[in-house]
């Protein structure tokens, strides 16, 4: 096992190379330059528009600044933001704790109802309760989360009026000002990943049900309790712990448009607003955190993984 | 060859195992079709009855369903299964889960698959004490286990009990299997469902000699699934020949070997490699054809297709009953009375 | 009839029928296949027959007619600037068909031949691998955001960001069934007779990973629309006037308590289409082989 975490943790680090080195990459073949971007319509004279590129390093070259860039980079520094004038890393924390209260919230909802359903589905195969987990599972995965989250605040907010429409408040204002906000995106960026996790589940647990040695468990006389709980869920959960690593994976894809409809102040809204603007610094670091944040859980799963699979854990 | 059957006859009283009329069903697009259709068998205490037949003649899902075990949609319907003198048809779900793994036990075919990779060999082993003698201490259980590892032959058994199943080998795995259906000490009837079929060839000797030494000590009734006629030779006392979900012979083993009387019967000894035939100069005789489908029978005898005695009009008119052709033999044939002496080409060449 | 080893007969079946029956036969035991195909094809007919037949302006404005309810008149009503929501759906949907059908066709013909090169070949393997590990890296819709900021937001750029995307799990499936089946008896067989590499590989082993690749190419249309309705709603897909249903729903945010009519229309056809895409993916899965689990999307 041991042998196994250094050999993971090792093949990290070639996998945070290639990801910053693509980031620096994508962003780097833009045709307009970010200068452009930042002055808008105003007219400067070349001098300065030469000055401001000298000072953000984009008039030597492109492999010049990748040499220098690089080790700033796999520190964590990304420069100053062009748009906010502050260090990007500092930008980037400030947005941190509400991506991660969205995605976290919301990871445990799709846990707490996709896997349960799936079992039960993948036990009553064929059956009603299977056939509407599929029908709802389907249909939560059709559904566009932007849009959903505004149905939800059209229904809950707008017309009921049981929470606010959006905005964020820390949790040090009080757990409901901080939870109410979270409430409406927290339930549409699940929808989706429930769906995910319901067919995941169930398509596990069945392959795991017709197991010989779930028959065996039966066949030696075990209560129906055991088979399904000792023999068949602890086999179906390595493989369903799997998916969770995924379906984070999915949610920070996700909260980045779900931050931008509800006016969540996290890492999303601010990749997508530095899209727009195009302010390199900001939009490198902050795909870079939130995809170093994936790539980090993935690890957590694949070593809870090889945990739980005595065949990785004793070779 | 030499026999590894036990000595002692079947014990004369009543039998273990007495299969009437047993059917397993399931459904299709247009009702229902047996799987198993109307089998009578009993098995005496301490016999060897072996159960031969092409895969998909229904013989595995015969042992599903005295284990109560048959998959759904799949049902046993009608018919009696007497264990004991109890008719098994008629009892409780939990009351039939309280007979497997204690008094009627299996050994599967694939030790590998058939063992839960996740969990220790110790803890599947005790857990089968722990369903069926729930009054036993945890010291207890693990003392059992390392009984019957020793008795099935199983060395370092201490250190075993906390391997996975990946770290033993094909016939450690096998004899878990056999130390599994044991361990509670009260099995009356064992069934082995080709018990040696995914072993090295080396191993399988042993394991069937473990299993014979294990049988003739306890006087377990066993029921062997194979369809290697050799493993049946040396280790039966009756066979039952299964076709399409029929019985189609039943008799003591060396007279089913000596004068088979039924076609199909006849079909799987001329099939069998033996001495003196080689390839060069004979062809091994097969069975041509396959099995028919099992939802669509045929109205008249189920070999009537693959048969080279088949008469028309006879044959296909309907499925022949099990006869009783003497004491102790039956056989489901219109004309096993007018089949020529069975001689198996080219038998005495070379033994 | 008891005959010697050879004579294994092979019967005709006598259910066999024509190809388009069977297939016909297949799509009813289907019915998921059949719904979805149904539903989609409406869909299709639908953006393709209505601005024909009807007279379509979506970019029509007229300032007395804003903000109006569904009515007779006006059958999903107008929006902010008095623009008919339906014509615009109608529209919406020529370009989210015109855009995931794209993204497919191009993902496919990427995919298959590069996962054919790597598949067959150990130093494109191991170059186009690791592009595609490396493209797998990031959550998904994030490096859509990132390529879509770099290159700029057009029809074709969406197109390509979604190609980006979904090339590597095609590459993928395409690469791990011609391993498995170039060592295959009927591989070698062929080979022994003096079959041509190039000539095993697209006549023989290639047509084995249509199966798979079609089911995942569907569920690949499902998401690419997905990806660029999310994409033209954050303002990085093809840009307005131009009604998209991703670009609608953003222009209708800022009307949803006056007039949530803009907003709820294009949000169901997005969910009608791929729902409907997701079922033809399931039952060509269903048919091909049972045993395929759920394909994941990134």
């Amino acid at each position: 096992m041991l042998r196994y975490t250094l050999r993971r943790v090792l093949e990290f680090i070639p996998t945070i190379f290639i990801a910053v080195t693509l980031i620096f990459v994508i962003t780097r073949l833009v045709p307009g330059s970010p200068i452009t971007a930042l002055i808008g319509n105003q007219s400067v004279d070349a001098a300065k528009i030469d000055a401001m590129a000298q000072q953000l390093g984009l008039d030597r070259p492109v492999w010049e600044q990748y040499i220098e860039w690089l080790p700033r980079v796999v520190t964590g520094n990304f420069g100053q933001s062009m748009f906010f004038s502050a260090p990007v890393v500092d930008v980037i924390l400030d947005r941190f704790p509400v991506t991660f209260s969205l995605t976290f919230l919301a990871l445990i909802v799709t846990i707490a109802i996709g896997i349960p359903i799936g079992i039960l589905s993948a036990m009553r195969r064929g059956g009603i309760f299977d056939y509407f987990g599929n029908v709802l599972s389907s249909l939560g995965m059709a559904l566009p989360p932007f849009w959903l989250g505004f149905m939800l605040m059209l229904v809950f907010a707008v017309g009921l009026q049981w929470v606010p429409a959006s905005g964020y408040r820390p949790i040090e204002f009080g757990f409901w000002n901080w939870f109410s906000r979270l409430l409406l995106p927290v339930a549409a960026l699940s929808v989706s990943q429930i769906g995910l996790v319901v067919r995941m589940t169930r398509s596990t647990m069945i392959e795991v049900l017709g197991t010989e040695y779930v028959g065996m468990a039966r066949t030696k006389g075990l209560r129906e309790r055991t088979v399904i709980l000792k023999h068949a869920l602890r086999n179906a959960m390595i493989q369903i712990v799997t998916v969770i690593g995924l379906v984070f994976a999915l949610g920070l894809g996700g909260s980045v448009i779900i931050e931008n409809v509800f006016a969540l102040p996290g890492l999303g809204e601010l990749i997508t607003t530095a899209a727009v603007r195009r302010d390199y610094p900001t939009l490198e670091g902050g795909i870079f955190y939130l995809t170093l944040v994936a790539l980090a859980i993935n690890l957590v799963v694949d070593l809870a993984y090889a945990y739980f699979n005595p065949r990785i854990r004793y070779s | 060859m030499s026999p590894l059957r036990s000595a002692n006859a079947p014990i004369a009283q009543g039998p273990i195992l007495d299969l009437a009329q047993v059917e397993v069903r399931f459904p299709s697009a247009r009702g229902t079709f047996a799987v198993v259709d109307r089998v009578d068998l009993s098995v005496a205490h301490g016999e060897v009855l072996g159960l031969v037949g092409e895969s998909g003649c229904g013989k595995s899902m015969l042992a599903r369903s005295i284990m109560g075990l048959v998959p759904p949609p799949g049902v046993t319907t009608g018919g009696t299964m007497l264990f004991n003198g109890v008719d098994m048809v008629g009892l409780s779900k939990d009351e039939r889960r309280r007979l497997r793994g204690d008094r009627i036990a299996v050994v599967p075919q694939e030790p590998m698959t058939s063992l839960n990779p996740t969990l220790r060999i110790g803890d599947q082993l005790t857990e089968v004490l722990r369903a069926h003698r729930p009054t036993m201490s945890s010291d207890e259980r693990r003392a059992r286990a390392l009984v019957v590892m020793e008795q099935v032959g199983i060395q370092f058994a201490e250190q075993r009990l906390s391997q996975y199943p990946h770290e033993l080998s094909g016939g450690i795995r096998q004899r878990v299997m056999i130390a599994m259906a044991l361990i509670c000490g009260g099995v009356e009837l064992l069934i082995a469902d080709e018990p040696t079929t995914a072993l090295d060839v080396t191993i399988q000797a042993q394991i069937l000699e473990l299993f014979m030494q294990l049988q003739s000590e306890q006087k377990m009734a066993v029921i062997l699934i194979t369809h290697d006629l050799a493993v049946i030779a040396q280790t039966a006392h009756r066979v039952a020949v299964m076709y399409a979900g029929n019985i189609v012979e039943l008799a003591p083993v060396l007279d089913l070997f000596d004068v088979p009387r039924h076609p199909y019967t006849r079909g799987l000894l001329e099939s069998m490699p033996r001495r003196g035939i080689s390839a060069s100069k004979t062809h091994l005789a097969t069975i041509s054809g396959s099995v028919p489908d099992p939802s669509n029978p045929p109205a008249g005898c189920r070999f009537f297709d693959r048969c080279q005695f088949a008469v028309k009009g006879t044959c296909d008119a309907e499925n022949p009953a099990l006869e009783q052709i003497t004491e102790d033999r039956w056989v489901r044939c219109f004309r096993w009375r007018e089949l020529p002496e069975f001689v198996l080409a080219d038998a005495g060449a070379g033994s | 009839m008891m005959k010697s080893a050879d004579a294994t007969e092979v019967l005709p079946s006598p259910h066999a029928r024509s190809g388009l029956w069977t297939l016909w036969s297949m799509m009813r035991s289907e019915p998921m296949l059949l719904g979805g195909g149904a539903v989609l094809l409406l869909l299709v007919l639908a953006a393709v027959l209505i601005p024909v037949v009807m007279a379509i302006d979506p970019l029509s404005i007229n300032v007395t007619q804003k903000l109006l309810p569904p009515s007779p008149e006006h059958w999903l009503g107008t929006d902010e600037f008095g623009r008919e929501v339906f014509d615009r759906l109608v529209i919406g949907a020529h370009l989210s068909l015109r855009v995931g059908f794209a993204a497919t066709a191009l993902t496919a013909l990427v995919g298959i031949t590069l996962g054919a090169l790597s598949g067959q070949y150990r130093l494109a393997d191991s170059i186009i691998g690791r592009f595609s590990d490396a493209l797998m890296i990031f959550p998904g819709f994030v490096l859509a955001i990132m390529i879509l900021a770099a290159i700029g937001p057009s029809e074709f750029n969406v197109v390509l960001a979604v190609v980006v995307l979904y090339v590597p799990r095609v590459i993928r499936t395409v690469r791990a069934s011609i391993i498995e089946y170039r060592s295959a008896d009927f591989v070698q067989a062929a080979r022994a007779v003096g079959v041509g590499d190039m000539r095993l590989l697209v006549v023989h082993i290639l047509p084995k990973s249509f199966g798979p690749v079609m089911v995942q190419l569907t569920f690949g249309f499902a998401w690419a629309i997905l990806v660029e309705a999310g994409l033209s709603f954050l303002g990085l897909g093809p840009p307005p006037p131009d009604p998209s249903w991703g670009n609608m729903i953003s222009a209708a945010r800022e009307f949803i308590r006056t007039a949530p009519w803009i907003m709820i229309a294009p949000g169901l056809m997005i969910t009608a289409t791929v729902l409907s895409l997701n079922l033809i993916g399931d039952g060509l899965r269903d048919l091909l082989d049972p045993r395929l689990q759920s394909q994941v999307n990134p």
